[in-house]
């Protein structure tokens, strides 16, 4: 279902699109703090890259050079963090008409930001910050999807955030149901932060499984999973530097055995291991998909992030 | 109940006040160890980032006005640029436009060198098109980005003096895509950041601002511009468009 006055916005034939059936199986965050020992090497493990468009648009010099090499040799999916879909402010035709130049020229299968706000005010908090889950945002934000949808001319995802607080108005009101009412109004991809669900049930109290059993999977296009830092307190804090713990690791083979097979992207953003220690984490969420896989294989046909894009 | 985009104005607005409010920090709702969570972790990542991009200048003026700087910053919407690689930038220009500290003296200098640095290593990549070796009797084409500074002091060094003469720091991007240095005579950075320099032939533009300085041309002059040239030809920071013909 669309917002009214957005029926006509046009989908994208993935046809047009041959990375999307290229990004499959697990896939790193790329990070300048290890992509020269990555790029350094002759066959890497690693099928496909995440970038970060806010790191390499308007930029030259070593950033450039490390797009341009990583785009040589790996297929790469951008993930915004600025593009947030709950900002008050639209982003702007000349950072729509950048990122649209950034997303042709890796051939990007899909665009992925947050479900969330990061400026207000003409101030960027380079944070993610949660928005009320009313009626009203839901459709605020799936306008804001559709009409990026249309700058980029590729299909947009949006992620799940870990929050702390429930901003006022959001009282009661479901996460997941919200998620959903969003995603649908602007008939959107899903990218599924499995790490993100797991900080939010274990800092709400509730049951991680359940929760993501009322997400409307079948448009999970992208998972992501990384590690959190648990306080003395315990409250968990999505920080991305240490290794993905094994509750997450369960929830992504829940979550694979329910969607079939879906790119994973592994995440990280400080406390930069030895890329070998890297590598080494990237094969075991590996196995994990391929142990969650092979369970539903009967059932569930395998499918590229191109599948869910359509 | 606060409308949502109040809210998100109230959320910002309180994790960039110079204090904390505790009358926004009421507006924003119940969960308020949440939101004191959240302008510790913006705060957290906006002060280390930029302490990290200006670390002599941190040095230079200390941290507690260093971070008293970047909270007024943070008050007056500093953070306005959406990629995060241009904050310290955006940050270095406010200092500069609102006066560096008085001490020590080279704060002001080596702020600007600090953020010259930054720019040289960001700045949008350069399409000279078709360029052949540098060459004087042809314009000038400039391959890397190159910033001129007239600082006072010698704030490449790590202890500071200052400068005995006007002197030219001119900034640019060498391999690798790091900053590099190189002090010359006030003319050749003229020279370098004038803007006839991609269209006159280096020869003709050199005798023009040697005219206006009233420079007397020597060898030793010559031979001085062709020395601070010789790291940036040798690295393609600077050629000669192929394009144009020799006079």
């Amino acid at each position: 279902m669309l917002p009214p006055g957005l029926d006509s916005v046009p989908r994208v034939s993935m046809a047009s699109l041959p990375q999307a059936s290229t990004v499959s199986a697990t896939g790193l965050g790329y990070r300048a703090a290890f992509a020269e020992a990555l790029l350094s090497m002759h066959a890497p493990p690693v099928p496909w890259l995440e970038i970060h468009p806010e790191n390499y648009i308007r930029r030259g010099g070593r950033y450039a050079r490390l797009f341009d090499r990583a785009a040589e040799r790996f297929p790469l999916v951008p993930h915004g963090l600025t593009t947030c879909f709950g900002n008050p402010e639209p982003p702007g035709a000349a950072w729509l008409r950048d990122l649209r130049a950034l997303c042709e020229r890796i051939g990007a299968p899909w665009f992925s930001d947050h479900l969330c706000f990061s400026a207000a005010g003409g101030a960027h908090a380079h944070d993610l910050l949660p928005v009320p889950r009313t009626t009203q945002m839901a459709r605020e934000v799936a306008d804001r999807i559709c009409r990026t949808r249309d700058a980029l001319g590729i299909p947009v995802a949006v992620e799940n955030v870990s929050f702390y607080g429930h901003p006022p108005g959001s009282e009661g009101a479901s996460d997941a149901a919200f998620i959903t009412e969003v995603v649908e109004r602007a008939d959107a991809l899903l990218l599924l932060d499995v790490n993100n669900v797991v900080v939010n049930a274990r800092n709400f109290g509730y049951d991680a499984g359940a929760y993501v059993d009322d997400l409307p999977l079948e448009r999970v296009v992208q998972i992501h999973i990384a590690g959190h830092t648990r306080r003395s307190d315990g409250l968990r804090i999505d920080t991305h530097d240490r290794p993905v713990d094994a509750e997450t690791t369960a929830l992504l083979g829940r979550v694979l055995a329910k969607t079939g097979r879906v790119p994973v992207l592994l995440e990280r953003d400080g406390r930069y291991p030895p890329l070998e220690a890297l590598l080494s984490e990237l094969a075991d969420i590996q196995a994990v998909v391929d142990r969650a896989l092979h369970v539903d294989q009967a059932e569930t046909p395998p499918r590229t992030g191109a599948d869910a894009a359509r | 109940m606060a409308p949502a985009q109040d809210f998100r104005d109230q959320l910002v607005r309180y994790c960039f006040a110079e204090a904390p409010d505790p009358g926004l920090l009421a507006d924003l709702g119940k969960d308020a160890e949440a939101w004191q969570l959240y302008r510790r972790m913006i705060r957290n990542r906006i002060f280390r980032f930029i302490a990290g991009a200006l670390p002599r200048y941190r040095r230079a003026v200390g941290g507690e006005r260093f971070d008293g700087d970047l909270a007024r910053w943070l008050e007056s919407g500093g953070s306005a640029e959406r990629q995060m690689f241009l904050l310290p930038l955006a940050h270095a220009r406010w200092l500069l436009a609102h006066g560096p500290p008085e001490e020590p003296a080279w704060a002001g200098d080596l702020l600007r060198l600090e953020a010259a640095r930054i720019e040289v290593r960001n700045a949008d990549d350069v399409e000279p098109g078709p360029l052949r070796p540098f060459d004087f009797q042809l314009p000038l084409a400039v391959c890397e980005p190159i910033r001129c500074l007239q600082p006072a002091w010698d704030v490449t060094r790590k202890e500071p003096h200052r400068l005995p003469s006007l002197r030219v720091l001119i900034v640019w991007r060498g391999p690798k895509r790091t900053a590099r240095t190189a002090w010359a005579e006030p003319w050749v950075g003229e020279w370098l950041c004038d803007e006839r320099a991609a269209s006159w032939p280096s020869h003709d533009l050199i005798r023009n601002i040697w005219q206006a300085r009233g420079v007397v041309p020597t060898t030793e002059r010559i031979e001085h511009a062709a020395s601070v040239l010789g790291p940036l030809v040798e690295a393609g920071a600077v050629a000669s468009p192929a394009a144009a013909k020799s006079r």
